[in-house]
């Protein structure tokens, strides 16, 4: 059920609440159902829709993060400016606690922009934005998906038999459905900030050691294991987000089906949507601040630790 | 509507079924455990409220993650299969069905058994209750370390995963009026032996990092001032006590990429 | 079922039940490790709350118990091994 079926139907539909079926139209796609690769490079696969998506949320957690700082004072605060002081003290104290109050301050950054940037990309679904077309050629959607499928008539305008899609403007959805931007992310933060901490504090030496854990003759035969554990760090916090958005996406569809998308499932948007994307973009955030803590943790007992 | 197709429809119903299971049990210590607290401190109630929604939204997640899997292959078993008698199609559904239900049923039970331990701590000691939630967040994710193999797993088997290399359709059949290839026979073995590899491999993990997060969150919240030692020994502890599935997950690979 | 056909369904068959075999083994081999494990790092959390002082002395403990505890889904992990590529 593709967010451009939930809209053509709507249309089709007479409605008597026009805000209500603007609001059920925003039925977050299947991954199954995403768009396919658009530009292959170099044997890599690009998906247009992922990447405009993610720099829309980019884009819209900086400008929000900018609109609510704007005339900061000591004395009469603004309620933006608490909610954006509540958020950096969050993390600080999170950072803080967890990498330790010395190193904790410099990873702030990361970790803040990380929890904002998911923030916007879980909430995307919230707005309802369909499939847009600009100087395509005109075909006929038998299957009502927006798109472009293989068997579709089209008019031929230029003649050489292919269609020409144009440009298409993505219909809005969360580019956390899409495993690519997790995973990438969780590269990011796990191996390029957690790994490169982990060699920037203990050197390469001491990082390499890590991998031949027990020490002896057992650590050289558990090398290959401890390597696939990394590994399963990169898998497990990056299927988390994906599985937890993908899942209440197929929930919502399912829903405003059963709905006919006549009405929207609002109290299911503010729990599947804000509640738990809030939830899991903090979990992801938590989750990547420890990986980088057990590379990167000032030592719990300088006295007498040997751990 | 071949064979493959009902196997599809009866793991779908499996996977929800056993997944379900398993958080609805998790879901219930939680709300106990919330409960207790607001009758030991009435004043804190909306506080316990708040953090037993954040508790319980993350004990959810296998449930979220077999729904996921049951969703796929409703869809997988109501379309029309390239091969809907194959014995092998239906064994990857029927496995990777189960891999998910039983994947998620040790997680969902641990999961909330850390949300119920670091409740009944916040009730106890409420200064550590910001310490105490972070530990419960970070603790309920690890214990679904093994439920998210087997979403893995699952999903590999789903799209194809060792399927495309099946040797089974040319081959000639073995027995005279049984139609079964070689092909089949080791089909099915490899997608029942995955299957069973990850499920039951994700359940012992998942359990024992649910104990060491109990166990964490009632020591940090007696004794906070230890916290930093705690947490280091409880997150070495739980990344090996992780071992066991990432081997269920080695195997399960191997046996479903070794054509 | 005449010789030829015995002779082309064992080999099979017998594959088809080493990889069987290798998911059982590996399924049910990891389920008491991981539990064990689980024990054994929870006790060392309360240990450590109870006595903060004795802290390298306790993880030592722990780690040591673990990777012997582990030692049994090691040999399931090797025997699973040995299964699959058979």
């Amino acid at each position: 059920m593709h967010r451009g079926e939930v809209m053509s139907r709507m249309g089709k539909k007479a409605a008597p609440a026009a805000l209500v079926l603007l609001l059920a139209g925003c039925g977050p796609a299947h991954a199954g159902m995403r768009n396919p690769p658009s530009l292959v490079l170099w044997g890599m696969s690009f998906n247009h829709a992922t990447i405009i998506h993610c720099a829309i949320a980019a884009a819209a957690a900086y400008i929000l993060v900018r609109l609510l700082a704007v005339n900061l004072s000591r004395d009469h605060p603004r309620r933006g400016q608490v909610v954006l002081e509540t958020i950096v003290d969050t993390f600080l104290v999170l950072a803080r606690q967890t990498i330790g109050p010395k190193r904790g301050g410099w990873y702030l950054p990361y970790i803040g922009s990380l929890f904002l940037f998911l923030f916007a990309c879980n909430m995307m679904s919230l707005f309802p934005v369909p499939n847009l077309h600009f100087g395509g050629e005109t075909f006929n959607d038998y299957n009502n998906n927006g798109l472009y499928d293989p068997g579709e008539p089209f008019i031929d305008m230029n003649g050489d038999g292919v269609h020409n899609p144009g440009f298409q403007f993505p219909a809005f959805e969360e580019p956390t459905t899409d495993l690519t931007l997790p995973l990438t992310l969780a590269v990011i933060f796990v191996v390029i900030l957690g790994h490169g901490s982990g060699i920037r504090f203990h050197g390469v030496r001491g990082y390499l050691k890590e991998y031949f854990s027990p020490g002896g003759l057992i650590g050289i035969g558990m090398f290959p294991l401890n390597v696939v554990g990394k590994l399963a760090e990169l898998i497990s916090i990056s299927f988390r987000i994906f599985g937890n958005i993908f899942g209440g996406a197929i929930i919502m569809s399912t829903v405003s089906g059963l709905l006919h998308y006549f009405v929207a499932p609002l109290g299911m948007y503010g729990y599947f949507s804000v509640f738990c994307g809030v939830i899991q973009a903090f979990v992801f955030t938590m989750l990547a601040t420890t990986y980088i803590s057990m590379e990167a943790a000032e030592d719990p007992d300088p006295g007498h630790g040997d751990a | 509507m071949g064979i493959a197709n009902v196997a599809a429809l009866i793991a779908c119903a499996l996977a929800m079924g056993l997944g379900a299971l398993g958080a609805g049990l998790g879901l219930g210590n939680v709300a106990r455990a919330s409960l207790r607290s607001m009758a030991r401190q009435p004043a804190k109630d909306p506080e316990f409220f708040r953090y037993m929604l954040v508790g319980q939204a993350i004990t959810e997640t296998p449930a979220i993650f077999a729904l996921v899997v049951s969703f796929l292959l409703y869809f997988a078993g109501g379309r029309a299969l390239e091969a809907p008698n194959s014995p092998a199609q239906s064994l990857m559904f029927l496995s990777a069905g189960l891999c998910m239900g039983i994947g998620a049923l040790g997680s969902g039970i641990g999961s909330g058994l850390v949300a119920k331990e670091a409740l009944e701590g916040m009730s106890r000691y409420p200064s550590s209750q910001g310490q105490l939630a972070i530990l419960m967040m970070i603790g309920q994710a690890w214990t679904q370390t093994g439920g998210i193999f087997a979403l893995v797993i699952s999903l590999f088997m789903l799209n194809g995963g060792g399927f495309n290399q099946l040797s089974g359709a040319n081959d000639p059949l073995l027995w005279g009026s049984i139609p079964i290839s070689a092909g089949e026979i080791l089909g099915i073995a490899r997608f029942a032996g995955a299957g069973i590899a990850m499920g039951f491999g994700a359940v012992g993990s998942s359990v024992g990092i649910a104990y060491i997060g109990c166990s964490a969150c009632r020591s940090l919240a007696d004794v906070p001032e230890a916290g930093q030692r705690i947490k280091s020994a409880y997150f070495i502890g739980s990344a090996t006590a992780q071992s066991p599935s990432v081997f269920a997950l080695i195997i399960a690979l191997i046996l479903l990429i070794r054509g | 079922m005449n010789e030829e056909t015995v002779r082309l369904l064992i080999g099979p068959i017998t594959q088809a039940f080493a990889l069987l075999g290798a998911g059982f083994c590996m399924g049910f081999g990891s389920l008491g490790p991981g539990l064990g494990e689980g024990y054994a790092a929870g006790k060392a959390c309360e240990a450590v709350a109870r006595r903060p002082e004795e802290y390298s002395q306790i993880f030592r403990t722990m780690l040591v118990g673990q990777a012997v505890t582990e030692s049994t889904a090691i040999y399931s992990l090797v025997v699973a091994l040995i299964l699959a590529f058979h």
